[in-house]
């Protein structure tokens, strides 16, 4: 292919010829009285320039052939309409929001603020223009326990600031409110109500789904319905309990199988090996699948009879206690979150029919409201 | 699919040792193909030699241009008026 133009001097010019043609085609070769013209492939073109500069010959002109004459000005043109794109891109991306922020005390009322968001049909990739700020203000503002808001385009973000009621430590507000319960078993270690009326104190066992804060308080012979708040820090305990019984059965494969297999054509069988299984204790495995890829749906089903025997293994309890005690641990431990603090451990070992149960506690101190 | 070299070879091979060095095509006296060059001697606008296997062709006419050249064969195009080959 004639995509590169050389132009050598015509001094020697066989001999560099035939050190070309060795690894390279060279195309439409023509030598005249001063010059050697000839063409070569773009891929050969780099290896083609070493071999002149080794044999010391330079070369009077190059160039692309053909269409590949632009080549060289390839890079130049991508890079450019990268450019313009880029700048297309961006001027476009200015009339979108790409983010929407919702900044401020949300503890309530982020669920709230993305309903009414969407509501209005207010997302990612929207149209600024498409944005109405005073009526988004006002839907956010009708939200309960919203006191403030601004809503505000920046940049290609919309920035939602907002500021929530604050809790009045007597009476807030008035209503029907779910009391504060228990989530776990526990001991109560700390409680400090902010609203609401306490149904526990310090040193109650408590059990999962007790009252804890009721959601009201008394006031001057009047009962007032209030949004339970408090600060309750509990001792729960994590327990696990692991039985080691004297003589253990475990089962295992002895190594022999019997399969059994039949074929079926609509759900009627054809063919059905039937072996006579001899296991004493056995499991089953069964496997079916097509028996070729031809129009009829020929089934195959493998039943696979794998032979068991129930190993008898007779535990040494005393020798290996602390294992045993170890992975009891380590049962009660997969309750226990990375940040709660352990404040106890303890274990207790109690005989039973035919082998001990150990009992592994984790009492850990944690905020539970 | 047909070869010619294959069929002349099968046809008088046993009987000639072909194939051996080198082949040369002329199609009209305007297109010379040679197969199994060793490289070129000379280039000119009246005479292009090349190297075969203990001999040298000489290509000669007029407007001659090497059209294709590789490690072992070569298309010469132009107004071709003799081919010889020289010890």
């Amino acid at each position: 292919m004639k995509q590169f133009k050389y132009q050598i001097p015509a001094l020697n010019t066989e001999k560099i010829i035939n050190k070309i043609i060795k690894k390279y085609q060279i195309f439409g070769l023509k030598k005249y009285q001063e010059k050697c013209i000839f063409y070569c492939n773009i891929k050969d073109k780099k290896h083609i320039q070493k071999i002149l500069n080794n044999s010391g010959i330079t070369a009077l002109n190059t160039e692309y052939n053909g269409v590949f004459k632009h080549f060289k000005n390839i890079t130049k043109i991508g890079i450019i309409a990268g450019i313009i794109i880029s700048v297309i891109l961006w001027v476009l991306s200015t009339f979108f929001i790409t983010d929407i922020l919702i900044i401020g005390n949300i503890n309530f009322t982020q669920k709230q603020i993305m309903q009414v968001l969407k509501n209005q049909n207010i997302k990612k990739w929207n149209l600024k223009s498409d944005i109405n700020i005073k009526k988004l203000e006002s839907e956010i503002l009708n939200i309960n326990y919203i006191s403030y808001v601004s809503a505000i385009l920046k940049g290609n973000a919309l920035v939602i600031n907002v500021k929530e009621q604050l809790t009045n430590s007597e009476v807030v507000q008035v209503g029907k409110y779910e009391p504060l319960v228990a989530s776990c078993d526990g001991r109560i270690t700390a409680i400090k109500v902010i609203q609401g009326t306490a149904n526990v104190k310090v040193g109650d066992i408590v059990k999962v789904g007790d009252v804890l804060v009721k959601p009201y308080i008394q006031k001057s012979n009047q009962t007032l319905s209030v949004q339970p708040l408090a600060d309750i820090v509990c001792d729960v305990w994590y327990s696990a309990r692991l039985e080691v019984k004297d003589v253990m059965y475990k089962k295992t494969k002895t190594g022999k199988y019997l399969t059994n297999y039949s074929i079926s054509l609509f759900g009627l069988d054809i063919y059905k090996s039937e072996q006579q299984i001899n296991f004493l204790d056995y499991q089953k495995d069964e496997q079916e699948g097509y028996l070729s890829n031809t129009l009829l749906p020929l089934k195959i089903k493998y039943t696979t009879y794998y032979e068991y025997i129930n190993q008898k293994i007779e535990t040494n309890f005393e020798q290996n206690k602390q294992i045993y005690i170890e992975q009891t641990r380590q049962m009660s431990l997969l309750n226990v979150k990375d940040y709660d603090i352990i404040k106890e451990e303890s274990y207790s070992i109690s005989p039973m029919q035919g082998g001990n149960v150990i009992t592994y506690t984790i009492t850990v101190n944690k905020k539970i409201f | 699919m047909f070869n010619f070299f294959n069929e002349i070879v099968s046809d008088y091979g046993l009987e000639i040792p072909l194939l051996n060095s080198f082949n040369i095509i002329n199609m009209s006296n305007n297109l010379v193909y040679i197969e199994g060059q060793n490289g070129v001697f000379s280039i000119t606008d009246t005479k292009i030699s090349v190297r075969v296997k203990n001999l040298k062709i000489n290509i000669i006419g007029s407007g001659l241009t090497i059209k294709r050249i590789t490690d072992n064969t070569i298309i010469v195009v132009g107004k071709i008026s003799q081919i010889e080959s020289v010890v």
